[in-house]
């Protein structure tokens, strides 16, 4: 195992991006993050004299398909969401191919702080739109919020709460959801009270080389299908990036997720979420926390470098962790299952990882009941890779039926498999072997613990995922497409 | 980009008028006129006539709304040439204790269609008024007594539903459109308390955020009031007292309606007044109160048609509760929510831990709910909704 591992390529990608943070570089896919900003010849400036709500919301109102708007470069003080409509007149025709752009994610800021409305910028049935080279600020909800749009490529551009990290904070940073094909890139995200970059019930996603700094959930895609999240940098947030299915009942539910060549880092930060008893909310993500995979199928972690959490480093977990035995039988009877969600992971790979420094302080409710399983077996600690394997043993077992999980596919296809990650340790809160279901106290309601810790555990193989894309404005976007970084051939 | 900021002060009150943009189109289907010299407008706008200025209406974003001869002089309800019904709804859309004036017309010759559930299908030419107008105190309401804030207008032309909001003048002469609304610093007592606020004008972009209705096709523009369900009830015309969707056919503009109109759903009359008695209705009459209340003031995000079809909370009032409790909010964790300490949409029996009445009673950005048409708490709402919960058998929704 290499002590100083850096995933291939990714510190160029990296400095590019602190470089664009900076606003004095150049770059290879825009060319004007900078102050140097070139705008197209039919670029309509937007002025900074009189009222700049109004006259953003007039350009938002008055926008024809192929504008470019320039933001004012400085510090903006914004009263109210900005809308834009890319179908205002409900004729099912959305405008195309709108770009709204600033001088550079430090010289275009939005500042909400003062603003009527809860979300920053709220885009809606737009095709083809385009946020680039601004800031958001202290939005009182959601920085930027994207909805029943296709093709959106957001791209140098701040979401931020700044100062102390707390529950009064906006929700999400970057919000795109109900959108597909969707391009994060080069952007940062900081103070989100629940995730920076928020994908949810979308699909054909590319989120690369972002920061993703100090939030609750670093990057989290929530009921999403076809993601790539690669070459970012996720640190010091409570949980790095998160990948999650979430009983919604409204037909979404995601899958195919890639998360590869990020560096995850010193994620420890307290969870400032709101704490509230959902099961699915964000302020149950322990503090220390790499990666979460809760619930999704299908989904691939690898190449990552992820150093330094307290509690453990990668977990896998279906949602029986999450929820009371009360609550998922609820989503039975609300026809959750029904509408086609899953609580139980599979097809699901952790591979070729380095993974350093673990474990040093659990914490976190959802790791009061885990830990002590793990102790009472020797251990000093959570293995970096947990598994919960409570979901897979009641499926093997025969008792996932009124949860709609099947048995596993006998060729094991659907197993989880964690390999290649150096001398990461694993273990799982439950062996998900069959034949080690034994029930002590069947008045209680759950099998008896069957923990164990071990680098032969969970040793499998695994089809490789295929890359996600997104096309935006007639674009393909993702590994192979526009970008042949050595991290697409891991 | 244009744009002007107009701040006038009269009696005291302060107006920011949003600016009105000369020579901009919305959507590219009609132009403001920039004004003219004996008339106020240019074009098809500044054209006289006695009736309601039908081709302007169809055609063109004209820059005053006298330009359209809708009413008679500046009352909303009184109509020019009596084109227009007045029509009111049995539960109203809360818009911060503004009075709200309803005008439906409908071109000569031309009918609606009834629907059973979804919005009334108005044929093209439509045009429905809302004038809002806020009262000084509550408790005299009626248009002698109240500030002319806002006109909205919804014009069906051959592309769909079209927004146009005017804001009035401070001598209520006239309202100019307003595309992208504008802010007015308003106080209004209510229950004897004096309320300060920012009365906000939506603009265009965001009338869509509530009036929208998403297919497979797109999302169309589609208006929210009038359902049969919120007309099936008696108002007292001028010319007498009459049940509203029987009105409508019988002066015409209405065709399908079934003929035994107690076979038409019926959303029960809610007004603030009733939110003293809500211990003397039964548990039944609160539901129903309940529900309609959720129909008119949630429901149009809150459907698998609507805005915020993500969060998984479905409200119409004709979707069954029996069947349907996580999509009604009991004991379902909320989607798309970050704030808040509270776990459950509604907690059964404990309203006080249900996020929708945590959310009805907020007036914070991003808390609030409704999230824009709003400034105020409607109290009597949420009393309402209080108190629905509160009947609701107890449920902690954990064990």
């Amino acid at each position: 195992m290499q002590p100083n591992f850096i995933p291939a390529g990714l510190a160029p990608a990296l400095c590019l991006s602190i470089a664009a943070l900076t606003g004095c570089s150049s770059d290879t896919t825009g060319g004007d993050s900078s102050s140097g900003a070139n705008f197209p010849d039919n670029a309509k400036f937007i002025s900074a004299d009189g009222d700049i709500t109004i006259a953003i919301k007039t350009a938002f109102i008055t926008a024809q398909s192929g504008d470019y708007l320039v933001l004012p470069e400085g510090r903006l003080q914004i009263t109210d969401t900005l809308t834009l409509d890319g179908d205002p007149d409900g004729d099912g025709t959305s405008l195309e191919n709108i770009t709204i752009a600033g001088y550079g994610m430090d010289k275009t800021i939005l500042d909400f702080s003062g603003s009527l409305g809860g979300d920053g910028i709220f885009i809606q049935n737009m095709k083809d739109i385009t946020v680039r080279n601004l800031a958001v600020e202290e939005a009182a909800n959601n920085g930027i919020k994207l909805k029943d749009s296709d093709g959106i490529r957001l791209q140098y551009t701040r979401t931020e709460w700044k100062g102390e990290l707390n529950s009064d904070n906006g929700a999400y940073g970057l919000y795109p959801v109900e959108c597909s094909n969707i391009l994060i890139e080069d952007s940062y995200v900081r103070g989100s009270a629940d995730a920076g970059v928020y994908v949810g019930q979308s699909r054909n996603i590319v989120v690369r080389r972002n920061i993703a700094k100090e939030n609750v959930a670093g990057i989290e895609i929530e009921n999403s299908h076809n993601a790539d999240v690669y070459n970012n940098v996720a640190e010091s947030n409570t949980g790095g990036i998160l990948v999650f299915d979430l009983p919604i009942g409204n037909h979404k539910y995601g899958s195919t997720v890639r998360v590869f060549n990020n560096i995850i880092r010193d994620n420890n930060t307290d969870n400032f979420a709101n704490a509230s008893s959902n099961p699915a909310g964000v302020h149950i993500v322990p503090p220390g926390t790499g990666v979460i995979v809760l619930s999704t199928a299908d989904v691939e972690v690898y190449n990552n470098a992820i150093s330094n959490h307290d509690t453990t480093s990668v977990t896998v977990s279906s949602f029986f962790i999450a929820a009371t035995q009360t609550e998922m039988a609820q989503y039975v009877m609300d026809g959750i299952m029904a509408d086609g969600w899953r609580s139980v992971p599979r097809n699901i790979s952790i591979h070729d990882n380095s993974i350093s420094d673990s474990g040093a302080s659990p914490r976190g409710d959802l790791i009061q009941g885990v830990l002590p399983a793990f102790q009472a077996i020797g251990e000093t600690t959570l293995p970096s890779v947990l598994y919960d394997g409570f979901g897979e043993l009641l499926a093997r077992a025969g008792y996932g039926a009124p949860f709609s999980e099947e048995p596993f596919a006998s060729d094991g296809s659907e197993n989880i498999c964690v390999f290649n990650n150096g001398d990461a340790t694993k273990g799982f809160l439950y062996n998900p072997d069959p034949t080690t279901f034994t029930d002590a106290d069947p008045a209680d309601g759950e099998p008896d613990a069957t923990t164990g810790v071990g680098a032969s555990l969970l040793v499998c193989d695994l089809d490789r995922l295929p890359a996600a894309t997104a096309t935006v404005a007639g674009k393909v976007h993702g590994c192979g497409q526009d970008d042949a970084h050595a991290a697409c051939s891991l | 980009m244009q744009n002007n900021k107009k701040a006038a002060i009269c009696g005291g009150v302060l107006w920011i008028m949003a600016g009105v943009i000369a020579g901009c189109s919305s959507g590219g289907d009609g132009t403001a006129d920039s004004g003219g010299s004996t008339s106020k407008e240019a074009g098809v706008c500044g054209e006289s006539g006695d009736g309601v200025n039908w081709s302007a209406l169809a055609s063109t974003n004209c820059r005053y709304l006298s330009s359209y001869r809708l009413f008679s002089g500046a009352d909303p309800t009184q109509t020019t040439g009596g084109a227009g019904i007045v029509y009111d709804l049995a539960t109203p859309l809360f818009t911060d204790y503004a009075s709200k004036y309803r005008v439906v017309y409908v071109p000569e010759g031309k009918q609606a269609q009834y629907s059973e559930q979804e919005i009334i299908d108005f044929p093209e030419g439509t045009v429905i008024t809302k004038t809002f107008a806020l009262p000084t105190d509550t408790a005299n309401r009626g248009l002698d007594n109240e500030r002319l804030l806002e006109t909205r207008l919804l014009i069906r032309r051959a592309s769909g539903w079209v927004a146009l909001p005017y804001i009035w003048d401070a001598n209520e002469d006239d309202a100019e459109l307003s595309v992208a609304g504008g802010n007015y610093a308003a106080t209004v007592v209510h229950n004897g308390a004096q309320q300060s606020f920012t009365y906000q004008v939506p603009d265009t972009n965001k009338c869509k955020q509530c009036h929208q209705f998403k297919t497979e096709s797109g999302s169309r523009f589609v208006p929210l009031g009038p359902k049969a369900r919120q007309l099936n009830w008696t108002y007292t015309y001028a010319d007498g007292a009459a049940n509203q969707l029987a009105y409508w056919r019988q002066k015409g503009i209405l065709f399908g309606l079934p003929d035994d109109l107690s076979s038409i759903d019926s959303v029960p009359n809610y007004s603030d007044a009733d939110a003293s008695n809500l211990a003397g209705y039964s548990d039944d009459q609160i539901h129903r109160l309940a529900k309609g209340y959720l129909d008119i003031n949630c429901a149009h995000c809150h459907r698998p048609e609507g805005s915020a079809s993500n969060t998984g909370l479905s409200l119409e009032f004709w979707r069954s509760f029996a069947d349907y409790q996580s999509q009604h909010g009991i004991c379902k964790q909320p989607v798309a929510y970050g704030g808040g300490a509270l776990s459950y949409d509604i907690e059964p029996g404990s309203p006080d831990a249900s996020i929708i009445n945590f959310r009805m009673a907020s007036d914070q950005p991003g808390d609030k709910m409704p999230e824009i048409g709003r400034q105020l708490v409607h109290q009597e709402g949420q009393a309402l909704i209080h108190e629905w919960i509160a009947r609701m058998a107890t449920n902690d929704c954990v064990d």
